[in-house]
């Protein structure tokens, strides 16, 4: 009777380890969570329903597999709406309850169905082990392993023009003063050197004459801003590389309004 | 052993010494004396013909014959010998028979199988092989004889494997040489393809490979295509489609609920099937959602293949023939990569093939028919979710296979699992189209209504046809290339006259097998479309859907035209020429040149090529600095960036009902251009320069509705993309050298200008 039910213990006892390491207060790891959630997601609801469709008939493997997908990706499917409408929505804990329940009342179904059935009526796959064609898959499978980890490790590497970003955001609190938040990210294949400029309505306020950034890395400035009149205020930030200082790299700049109209008039912010 | 003779005309049977057929009048020179015992076996139940010798078809008969016999002799031997061969019904025969005297322990293989059934169908009454339902059980049982075989021959499948391993590499080698710069290693793209594909073929012509083989075989080949179009971009989505899902995904992911947002495919939320899978999977395993992506996508063509194969072979009772089919299939010009992407359809296709052969199934079934129908029904609902256009077309083809099998079948319609399957299928279709919000309606019909529109002003000479083999950037296509898409289109149209002819001799009795032959009459109308700009993708999209009934014609032709018994190596040779033809033709015609395929530097609006490192950091900062959910509008590619990378709420046409393009393509920023920021709160503009330096390879800059689409001579001029830059109430709060963002914050706060 144990082996005759050996399918619905296995599939039983993933839904149990899926559950824990759902219920793990740190995530486990990629592979742990892969190995368990492919059988849960891919082959358990479909395969006990099937199981439990056709209990009096012997289906071939291959449309026991295909059935088995195929049912268990519909019911996923179907069931995200049945978890969209409960408050837990699509979330890693609803899923494992949603097809852990189907699984477990599946083969309780199937089960009960088999009870009276010989076990003996399955037959076998019966595989002719020899060792040559084993030699040959292996050999296969890694140099299809090896295909897949040379274009990765070429696509991580790809070479791509380096460029570098100037950006510039004003920063308004009413009543608290103007700033503007600048900052330059480097994404250049070297180390790059950078000078930068900021006029304000045309007369420079500030300058950094080296900035060196490593690839990869970034530097902001919180720069406040003093009007010199009630109109818009106009601020200009411009970066150089250090081996062409004439030659505006990147240009940003952003225009204050330093007045807003509210109940009580016009209302200085900067 | 009497022997005996058929008349090619009508099929009577008559002694082996007659001259002319004493019922149709028809000259035996040609005909062909064959063994009663051995050669008149049938191979399928579900071919099985009635030698129907009706008044009506007497006189038709002799029509035809009157007509053949004015014909000049040649003509008519010709005619006589593909007559005979159409009609053969031991194309496979011989060599079972050859496999059952000679190897006794291979008796346990599914052919050998099936070639038992047929005995025992041979003991049947006559009156009950007339009887569509007895053929249909015979299927049945046939079927499970021949399939139900455990034991497991390897066969060539080990070294196959290895070669397709070595397909794997090369076309990885020509990936990584590209993105290295390397320029004319094509050929080590195409020498991978052919090593995947052409030793398969080689192999599943073959009548000596098993069941098991075959299955593997194709499983394997799947699993290759599969990993050639994951190779390409093995670390995020790359294509167009599959970012618009992606989007769809991570807001379930984020969200933990459906119908999101999805300003850029706004039909998506609505058919999240794939989403739902691939949030599952990457929830529970913890897996990123392109690899969880990568996984689903990759089962899915599993099971697609799996499908096929057991729906051709059920149809056909012939594992051989479910092969050739299947391969066949796979030389659709959408299979290797479109079909293959993170998209909709690459999920709904597969669900929909099995709810086909669950369907197809149905007919031989008593008490568990009511259990297929429920399965059916399970997964044709997931489909009805999933994707629209797969979803609306298999309803009409389950509405013409339940007509067809109304025709064949005295019960009435509304006992049929079929008819009541292909109702609940269009019902269910309905009410999600019909759902509040549901936007597909517009989304199609727009669609279609364009590329309508344009074929018809095409066909009746109000504008110009789209010239074919036209590339809208780059270098023209090679006339080799030329050729291999024309002969593909060439090969098929010629072959199908011929499988349609084999089909009608020996599976005029399956609907499923007419209905089959009905669809794939629309191939030669659905090219019609490649004379239009805006419909050319129908005649692509839907080879995906019209290569299931073509590939079961043209196998059923290979099958009765090259039988087992006489197949040499020069047929093999030329059989596999032509399906590899019809595969690279194919190819060229879905994906486009292997050079405009492969990874290499930025190109303009060329969809995978569009997406590098550049236009990710700028959506990234979009994200970090700006915040999610900005409305802004952009171009083509930095779009889809600015959707996925950047969370921001892109303005489309589609979404908004708002063209933003003028404000892209005007040399000045007018009245006209600011009222359609301030209609549609564009809060930012993202500008590419980089565009002014190209053509658009995929023929426009931002949407196809655009200035010049698909007619652009020259690039877009810099003058207007740079325009902001002058303008006092714009500022450009970023700038990484080729793209600039622009916030129209105080643009589109300001009054409308009358």
């Amino acid at each position: 009777m144990r082996q005759k039910n050996l399918d619905l213990v296995v599939a039983l006892i993933i839904v149990v380890l899926n559950i824990l390491v759902v219920l793990l207060p740190d995530r486990a790891p990629i592979v742990i969570g892969l190995v368990l959630a492919l059988p849960l997601v891919f082959v358990l609801p479909g395969y006990t329903l099937t199981e439990a469709l056709f209990y009096r008939r012997l289906l071939n493997a291959s449309h026991r597999l295909v059935l088995s997908v195929g049912l268990s990706l519909a019911i996923d499917i179907l069931g995200g709406f049945v978890l969209n409408i409960s408050p837990a929505g699509l979330r890693a804990i609803s899923w494992v309850v949603l097809l852990g329940l189907l699984t477990t009342a599946f083969s309780l179904l199937v089960a009960y169905l088999r009870r009276g059935a010989l076990w003996s009526r399955i037959q076998p796959v019966e595989f002719r082990f020899t060792f040559y064609p084993y030699i040959v898959f292996g050999l296969a499978i890694t140099l299809t392993l090896f295909a897949i980890l040379y274009s990765t490790m070429s696509a991580e590497q790809q070479k791509y023009p380096g460029f570098t970003q100037l950006w510039m955001l004003p920063v308004v609190q009413s009543g608290k003063g103007c700033a503007v938040r600048l900052g330059i990210d480097s994404f250049e294949s070297t180390s790059a050197t950078y000078r930068v400029t900021v006029t304000m309505e045309g007369v420079q306020v500030s300058a950094w004459s080296s900035i060196v950034l490593a690839p990869h890395s970034s530097w902001v400035q919180l720069l406040p801003i003093t009007p010199k009149s009630d109109g818009n205020i106009y601020v200009e930030a411009r970066l150089y590389q250090a081996d062409k200082p004439e030659t505006v790299y990147r240009k940003v700049n952003v225009t204050f309004p330093n007045t807003e109209e509210s109940n009580h008039g016009k209302v200085q912010l900067c | 052993m009497s022997s005996t003779q058929y008349c090619p005309s009508c099929g009577t049977e008559l002694p082996g010494t007659a001259h002319f057929c004493g019922r149709c009048g028809h000259p035996l020179r040609a005909t062909i004396k064959i063994s009663k015992v051995t050669n008149m076996r049938r191979s399928s139940p579900g071919s099985m013909l009635p030698l129907n010798v009706s008044t009506a078809r007497t006189y038709k008969h002799n029509l035809l014959h009157k007509v053949q016999s004015k014909l000049p002799a040649p003509v008519q031997q010709t005619i006589t010998a593909m007559l005979i061969r159409a009609k053969d019904p031991s194309s496979e025969v011989s060599h079972l028979k050859c496999q059952l005297d000679i190897q006794p322990e291979t008796r346990h293989s599914p052919l050998a199988s099936a070639h038992l059934a047929e005995k025992k169908e041979l003991d049947i009454q006559p009156e009950t092989r007339r009887m569509p339902l007895a053929s249909a059980h015979l299927a049945e049982r046939n079927y499970q004889e021949a399939a139900g075989s455990q034991s497991v021959a390897w066969g060539w499948l080990p070294l196959l494997t290895l070669t397709n391993a070595l397909g794997v590499f090369s076309v990885a080698y020509a990936y990584t040489s590209a993105r290295e710069g390397a320029t004319q290693v094509e050929i080590f793209f195409w020498l991978g393809l052919l090593l995947i594909f052409v030793p398969s073929v080689v192999r599943l012509l073959s009548p000596s490979a098993s069941r098991f083989e075959r299955i593997s075989l194709l499983s394997i080949v799947g699993v290759c295509f599969h990993l050639v179009n994951v190779l390409f971009s093995p670390l995020h989505f790359s294509y167009y489609d599959e970012l618009l899902h992606w989007r769809t995904v991570d807001d379930i992911v984020r969200s933990g609920h459906l119908f999101g947002e999805n300003a850029l495919l706004p039909a998506s939320p609505f058919y999240p099937g794939l989403e739902i899978v691939t949030s599952a999977l990457s929830v529970l395993s913890g897996l990123s959602t392109f690899y969880a992506g990568v996984i689903v996508i990759g089962i899915a063509r599993l099971m697609m293949i799996l499908s096929l194969f057991m729906l051709y072979e059920y149809l056909a009772n012939s594992a051989r023939m479910a092969g050739i089919a299947t391969i066949i299939y796979m030389t659709n010009p959408h299979f290797i990569f479109f079909d293959a992407q993170f998209s909709y359809e690459s999920l709904a296709l597969p669900l929909a093939v099995l709810v086909m052969l669950v369907l197809a199934r149905h007919e031989a079934l008593g008490r568990e028919s009511r259990w297929r129908t429920l399965i059916a029904w399970i997964i044709l609902g997931a489909v009805v979710v999933t994707h629209h256009m797969t979803d609306f077309i298999f309803d009409g083809l389950f509405i013409l296979w339940a007509v067809t099998y109304k025709r064949q079948h005295k019960s009435p319609l509304r006992k049929s699992s079929l008819a009541k399957t292909a109702l609940f299928g269009a019902f269910t279709s309905f009410a999600w189209m019909s759902l509040s919000g549901n936007p597909v309606v517009g989304y199609l019909s727009s669609y279609f209504s364009d590329a309508f529109n344009e074929l018809a002003h095409v066909l009746i000479g109000n504008s110009r046809a789209r010239q074919l083999f036209a590339v809208y950037a780059g270098t023209p296509t090679p006339l080799w290339e030329r050729a291999m898409m024309a002969s593909s289109v060439a090969l098929i149209l010629l072959f199908l006259p011929f499988g349609l002819l084999c089909l009608w001799q020996r599976h005029r009795s399956s609907a499923l097998a007419v209905m089959f032959g009905i669809v794939s009459l629309f191939y030669p109308v659905s090219h019609v479309f490649r004379l239009t700009n805006f419909g050319s993708e129908i005649a692509d999209r839907s080879a995906a859907f019209l290569y299931i009934p073509i590939a079961w014609v043209l196998a059923l032709f290979i099958i009765q035209f090259w039988p087992t018994r006489t197949l040499n190596w020069r047929q093999t040779s030329f059989l596999t020429c032509a399906i590899s033809v019809v595969f690279i033709g194919g190819f060229i015609l879905g994906a486009g040149p292997p050079r405009e395929l492969l990874p290499g530097p930025y190109a303009v609006e060329a969809d995978a090529r569009s997406i590098e490192p550049e236009g990710i950091q700028v959506a990234l900062w979009a994200r970090s600095y700006l915040g999610p959910d900005n409305r802004v509008a952009t171009d083509r590619t930095n779009s889809l960036l600015m959707s996925t990378y950047g969370d921001q709420r892109i303005v489309t046409g589609i979404a908004d009902n708002i063209d933003v393009t003028p404000v892209f393509f005007s040399s000045n920023l007018g009245s006209y251009e600011a009222s359609i920021l301030q209609k549609g709160q564009i809060r930012y503009l993202i500008v590419d320069l980089r565009l002014s330096r190209a053509l658009p390879s995929v023929g426009f800059y931002f949407d196809p509705s655009e200035p010049d689409s698909f007619h652009h001579t020259v690039p877009i001029n810099l003058k207007a993309l740079t325009k902001f830059d002058t303008m006092s109430q714009v500022n450009r709060v970023f700038d990484s050298g080729n793209i600039v963002i622009y916030d129209m914050g105080g643009l589109i706060n300001a009054p409308e200008k009358p």
